[in-house]
């Protein structure tokens, strides 16, 4: 009895050292032979492929529906936010672009600010005359930063006008055009003077130019520098029109301004020597 | 209450003449709101508060108009008494004769404007320009009925009398008994 459960035994660990050893066997012959599937793997393979293709298609596709449906859920206000930065940076697109316009103005400006007597001082329009037989505007600057009543007001293309009221903080302009305005103005080839007066639309008038005077279309007028109110030399406009009348001493003659009064946005106030501005640059200069 | 009010109204449609609506392109004309309040202060409201409102309103169109001061007091002045002459013997208040009577008024108040502005500096060559007054008269007409109906909306909302009278169909006479 007691030798045949020893022979038991021994059969249980022979059998399990060999199965052990069988399967290191075939380990190490799969290992060291071919490294291809055998038929019956590839059949395995390509039914159990199918099967796991046809349920990655069907998990995919309820995924993409699910995830799109999802998607569409969030769609609209990712639209509504996308065309308020579109909107966004459209107004700041304009805003640099207005940004870039003014300083190509203002650049303009200052280059013509080095161009005359100091000191000068910068200003935008705040308002227009709303009457249809005067031309005047309504400035930034006033008194308190040493604008007075007429003082000479230009800019980039030439003369605007001058002065004509100031409060503390805006000034009233008389425009070139004005009806009312008169500037002591010569003629840049041959220096004949004459006087230029505004028309009250956009035109202005050169007037007491004698007849004999050699005056042409498209000949440069510019101030005479008489009166002391305007820097010599600033360009005032072109002669348009030239007609002499049998009767009279004078040609009448048109002129297109320099300016176009219309389009005013920023303009240059020549100070005079003893206005506030001028005592403090002194000042500070001191 | 309301001649305040009308001041600050009058005071705002000049910042709004003066700066947006001198903007737009010339062949658009400038619309010209103000002398339609103007009309309506020197129709609607009664002496001394009318000439009063509309000398102040002068002395501060002076400020942003032209280079002559004084012209605009006198020629609102002037044109309230017309006007306030002219309603005891006319009925300026119909609805029908406001456009009209501002159309007229508009003409008188830019013609003394021109006469005086011609009178006092007759050495400038001023030039009536028929173009542009008829380009502004014809936005005056468009504007006068709107505007009139609002000012008077406004003003029955300050004078609650006149709102009732406002809102209260008015009785027609019988004709036919006559």
């Amino acid at each position: 009895m007691r030798k045949s459960k020893k022979k038991t035994k021994h059969i249980k660990v022979y059998l399990l050292f060999g199965t052990i050893i069988t399967f290191i066997l075939i380990l190490i012959a799969s290992t060291l032979g071919r490294q291809e599937l055998n038929g019956p793997q590839r059949l395995a393979l390509e039914i159990i492929g199918k099967g796991q293709y046809v349920i990655t298609r069907i998990t995919t596709g309820i995924s993409n529906v699910w995830y799109g449906y999802i998607n569409l859920l969030d769609v609209r206000d990712e639209n509504e936010r996308l065309r308020q930065e579109l909107d966004k940076f459209k107004t700041t697109n304009i805003a640099y672009r207005e940004a870039v316009a003014t300083n190509v103005r203002l650049s303009k400006l200052l280059q013509v600010k080095d161009t005359l007597p100091p000191p000068t001082l910068t200003a935008q329009i705040v308002g227009r005359d709303p009457s249809l037989w005067f031309r005047t505007i309504i400035i930034d600057r006033g008194s308190s930063e040493g604008v007075e009543k007429g003082m000479p007001v230009v800019t980039v293309e030439g003369v605007v006008g001058q002065i004509l009221d100031a409060s503390p903080n805006y000034s009233k302009v008389l425009l070139a055009n004005d009806p009312n305005s008169a500037i002591d103005v010569l003629v840049q080839k041959n220096r004949v003077q004459g006087i230029i007066k505004g028309k009250g639309s956009s035109g202005l008038h050169l007037l007491y130019v004698l007849k004999n005077a050699d005056v042409e279309e498209g000949d440069r007028i510019v101030t005479s520098g008489l009166g002391d109110i305007f820097p010599k030399g600033l360009p005032v406009g072109s002669v348009a029109r030239v007609t002499k009348s049998k009767r009279g001493m004078f040609q009448k003659i048109e002129v297109e301004p320099a300016v176009d009064f219309t389009q005013l946005e920023y303009l240059i106030i020549i100070m005079r020597e003893s206005s506030l501005a001028e005592q403090n640059f002194e000042k500070n200069n001191h | 209450m309301p001649v305040f009010f009308y001041f600050f109204l009058a005071v705002c449609l000049l910042i709004l003449q003066t700066s947006f609506l001198t903007s737009l392109p010339d062949w658009l004309g400038r619309p010209d709101p103000l002398f339609i309040l103007i009309v309506f202060i020197a129709v609607r409201l009664q002496p001394p508060h009318a000439p009063v409102l509309l000398l102040l309103l002068g002395l501060i169109m002076d400020i942003f108009s032209g280079i002559f001061l004084g012209i605009y007091p006198i020629a609102y002045l002037l044109l309230f008494f017309i006007l306030y002459a002219l309603s005891r013997r006319l009925i300026i208040h119909e609805q029908v004769h406001q456009i009209p009577l501002v159309l007229s008024c508009y003409l008188f108040v830019n013609g003394l404007l021109f006469g005086i502005a011609s009178f006092l500096a007759p050495e400038n060559s001023l030039v009536w320009n028929w173009k542009k007054v008829l380009l502004q008269m014809l936005l005056l007409g468009i504007m006068t009925l709107p505007l009139f109906a609002f000012f008077d909306f406004l003003d029955s909302w300050l004078t609650p009398k006149k709102a009732y009278m406002f809102f209260q169909r008015k009785r027609q006479k019988n004709t036919f008994r006559d």
